[in-house]
């Protein structure tokens, strides 16, 4: 059954459905009266939001991170792609930088000699497998490549190659047990055979015994006829230890090859030299010593009183 | 209704109004949200006279007029809350006594909130303001459905023995 109000109950209801009409009307005409209303509430909200904001954040967070765990992982998963595909392309950059280095100094040599070269690319090693040292290259003579033909780094000799098909090439590098090459002392012209050891020495055995020898001296390739498979005054190594044994009938020493054979990713293969020997011009420059800082101490004097000249009467 | 009922209604609305904005609002539902201002002033006027009924809402309406991050125009929540509170009072006697009817109290709670959203937005869009779409909406009044029904049984019979405790005080006065 509907109850009815009371006329003064009804009065009341008819008042204030008109005072509702009345704000609405106002606020849409733009009365600003009624918009400070709602500025005034945000003012005194604001201490009570900040105080729930600082209770509630981490119950509310713990909420969220709940209601969106789906998204999260999918955000995770995501993250993790990006992060692996990221390295990647870091690796990636690293190993390119440092091939453009490589690439760059062999260029650099090459040029200095007069040398003309193709680059190609390291594509595999093989030091262990049947006690040979060699690595294969991404060219062949598709490129230009035949046997004999010398391999440099930027540094100097890498070794020589060894046998060839279109699209490939093996390397015999100079370390190897089976590698001899004549090799001369840069200054004093001394000449020697140089051997592979299969390490990163080798030996160094000259031809005449009453040649001298000492630690640091630099050895270039002696060079064959028609310049295969060396050209002439190509850098190989550094003399680290001489054998002074009394009673040897050759005098030996210990190399060191200028080439790290071990992380060549780049090399260039000699397709023509030039007639001309460069001599010494290629031996490496001496790495420039690290600057020692000085310190510079200024000392300042401190002013001692000077004497101030009296003038003493003189009798005439 | 006495000066003093009012001020306990109008205290007890403020109240609310502000834990609606500082802690409620700061929850985030898994579906839409939940109105805790709405249904107390439901769960209010559910069990009040004719008069008291319209005072509740104007002043219920009213303080939800006063939100900050409305954009409809003041008044309009003030109207669509005595609408409904004239409807409620009308069909009241056929609700009996809520305090003994849970599930029918919980439903009462469910369908007013919901249809007062609705009667709100449909004002609105009638006014011209920029009401929500309709899929967000119907979610909106959903999540507030499901989270007035599930959180009924803790909040109406808080709201119903706050309510007589608070006028007790007077009559015992």
């Amino acid at each position: 059954m509907v109850q009815r109000g009371s006329g003064r109950t009804r009065l009341l209801l008819v008042t204030l459905l008109v005072t509702s009409l009345l704000l609405i009307t106002l606020d849409l005409r733009g009365v600003s009266l009624v918009n400070s209303f709602r500025s005034a509430t945000q003012t005194i909200l604001k201490p009570f939001q900040s105080v729930g904001s600082a209770i509630f954040s981490p119950i509310g967070n713990f909420f969220g991170n709940i209601a969106n765990i789906g998204q999260a992982n999918e955000k995770l998963d995501q993250l993790e792609a990006d992060n692996k595909r990221l390295l990647e392309e870091l690796a990636e950059a690293q190993d390119i930088k440092g091939e453009l280095k490589q690439l760059k100094d062999v260029l650099d040599l090459a040029s200095r000699g007069g040398y003309k070269v193709v680059a190609a690319k390291v594509i595999a090693f093989d030091s262990a497998g049947n006690f040979e040292e060699t690595i294969t290259l991404d060219i062949g003579s598709s490129s230009g490549l035949s046997r004999d033909m010398t391999v440099i780094s930027g540094k100097g000799v890498v070794g020589v190659v060894k046998s060839v098909t279109s699209r490939s090439a093996i390397v015999q590098l100079i370390s190897d047990p089976g590698f001899r090459m004549g090799v001369r002392i840069a200054g004093t012209q001394a000449m020697g055979i140089l051997s592979g050891e299969g390490s990163s020495t080798f030996t160094l055995e000259l031809l005449d015994a009453r040649s001298t020898v000492k630690e640091g001296d630099v050895l270039l390739s002696r060079g064959s006829t028609g310049n295969r498979p060396f050209p002439p005054g190509l850098p190989v190594g550094v003399v680290t230890s001489v054998d002074d044994s009394i009673g040897a009938l050759t005098k030996s020493a210990t190399v060191r090859a200028f080439a790290n054979l071990g992380s060549q990713g780049v090399v260039s293969v000699i397709l023509s030299t030039k007639v001309d020997d460069p001599r010494d011009a290629l031996v490496p420059k001496p790495p420039a010593p690290t600057p020692i800082p000085t310190v510079t101490v200024f000392v300042t004097p401190t002013p001692t009183p000077t004497p101030t000249p009296t003038k003493t009467k003189t009798k005439k | 209704m006495s000066i003093y009922r009012t001020s306990v209604t109008v205290s007890f609305f403020v109240f609310i109004f502000i834990l609606q904005s500082a802690l409620i609002n700061q929850i985030p539902f898994f579906v839409g949200g939940f109105s805790l201002f709405l249904a107390v002033t439901f769960s209010w006027i559910a069990s009040t006279d004719r008069a008291e009924t319209f005072a509740a809402a104007f002043i219920a309406g009213i303080l939800l007029d006063l939100s900050p991050s409305l954009d409809s125009p003041v008044g309009l929540w003030t109207f669509t809350l005595l609408l409904l509170s004239y409807l409620i009072s009308l069909y009241r006697e056929s609700l009996g006594d809520l305090d003994e009817r849970p599930l029918t109290a919980a439903l009462y709670l469910v369908a007013t909130t919901s249809f007062s959203i609705l009667l709100y937005l449909l004002i609105a869009a009638l006014l011209g303001v920029d009401v929500p779409p309709a899929l967000t909406a119907t979610i909106d009044t959903a999540g507030n459905a499901i989270w007035t029904l599930l959180l009924s049984p803790i909040y109406f019979p808080l709201i119903n023995r706050l309510k007589v405790r608070l006028f007790a005080i007077r009559s015992g006065v």
